[in-house]
């Protein structure tokens, strides 16, 4: 029984022993040099974030949208607009046309000499 | 300092390693955050503790699955703990149980108990200064790391009594 506990205790004072007699480590030659490729990286890609989030400008943005927006309302104004105002323009025209040349004095032939 | 603290509480060189990297990278990271309330190294050893706490409760996840690693084969991660070096097959055995048995036992502890106990096991951390890492008083230290000694001895010798 005595033997069982002396044992016991050899053990359990051997595994806590472990923590005393852990070497101390030298870190690997190659360790520097990792870390600076990963805050190399790490900066890339904190530079690439600030180019997208720091360009970003809100201002610019809602000029923007209000410049895009104008000019799609000034093309829906035109689309809507540049058939009708070309069918006024030429019924006017063809008004006009026909006032001005239109006049007995002008006519090559007499209409009522061709009704007959 | 910093790679033989993480070496302290994951028992293994290569996530020591890794820790350290992480570490060093945090403090690149919110350098600006720091508020010079303590030592710069004080800073610098509190990123790395917390850094193993999360190591050492990620693998404790891990190893929530480890049957489940074994029968598709891939190893466990208590395999890569650094046994001490031996000539003898049998020797190094046992030094491998002795450690996962011991890493167990650690594990079973409450983070602030197992942070200053290792803490003292490393040379160059004074009881003031793991005060400092852990924020709290010299006192409350000695308590930590006395609680932590009465635990990790029950704790193996009650493994060793129900291995026996």
């Amino acid at each position: 029984m005595n033997r069982s506990t002396e044992q016991r205790n050899a053990e359990v004072e051997k595994t806590l022993r472990i923590l005393d007699d852990m070497p101390r480590l030298e870190v690997h030659h190659l360790f520097r040099a990792h870390l600076m490729q990963r805050i190399d990286s790490l900066e890339r890609t904190n530079t690439l974030a600030v180019a997208f989030a720091g360009g970003f400008n809100p201002r610019l943005a809602f000029m923007g949208l209000l410049l895009i927006l104008n000019i799609a309302s000034a093309m829906l104004f035109f689309l809507h607009e540049t058939p009708q105002s070309t069918v006024g323009v030429s019924s006017g025209l063809a008004e006009s046309l026909s006032e001005d040349y239109g006049g007995p004095a002008l006519s090559y032939y007499d209409q009522s000499a061709a009704d007959r | 300092m910093v790679v033989n603290t993480c070496y302290r509480f994951v028992f293994n060189r290569e996530d020591a390693e890794d820790l350290a990297q992480e570490v060093f990278v945090e403090v690149y990271r919110s350098i600006d955050k720091f508020r010079e309330e303590s030592k710069l190294s004080t800073w610098i050893y509190r990123i790395a503790v917390s850094k193993s706490l999360d190591h050492l409760r990620r693998q404790k996840r891990k190893k929530r699955f480890s049957s489940l690693k074994r029968i598709i084969g891939v190893d466990d991660p208590a395999d890569s703990i650094a046994a001490p070096d031996h000539d003898n097959p049998a020797d190094v055995l046992a030094d491998k149980e002795r450690v996962a048995v011991l890493q167990e036992a650690l594990d079973s502890l409450p983070d602030n108990q197992k942070t200053a106990f290792l803490l003292s096991k490393q040379d160059g951390y004074s009881n003031q200064e793991i005060a400092d890492i852990l924020q709290t008083t010299v006192p409350a230290v000695e308590s930590l790391i006395h609680r932590a000694k009465k635990n990790l001895q029950s704790r193996l010798e009650r493994h060793y009594r129900s291995n026996n």
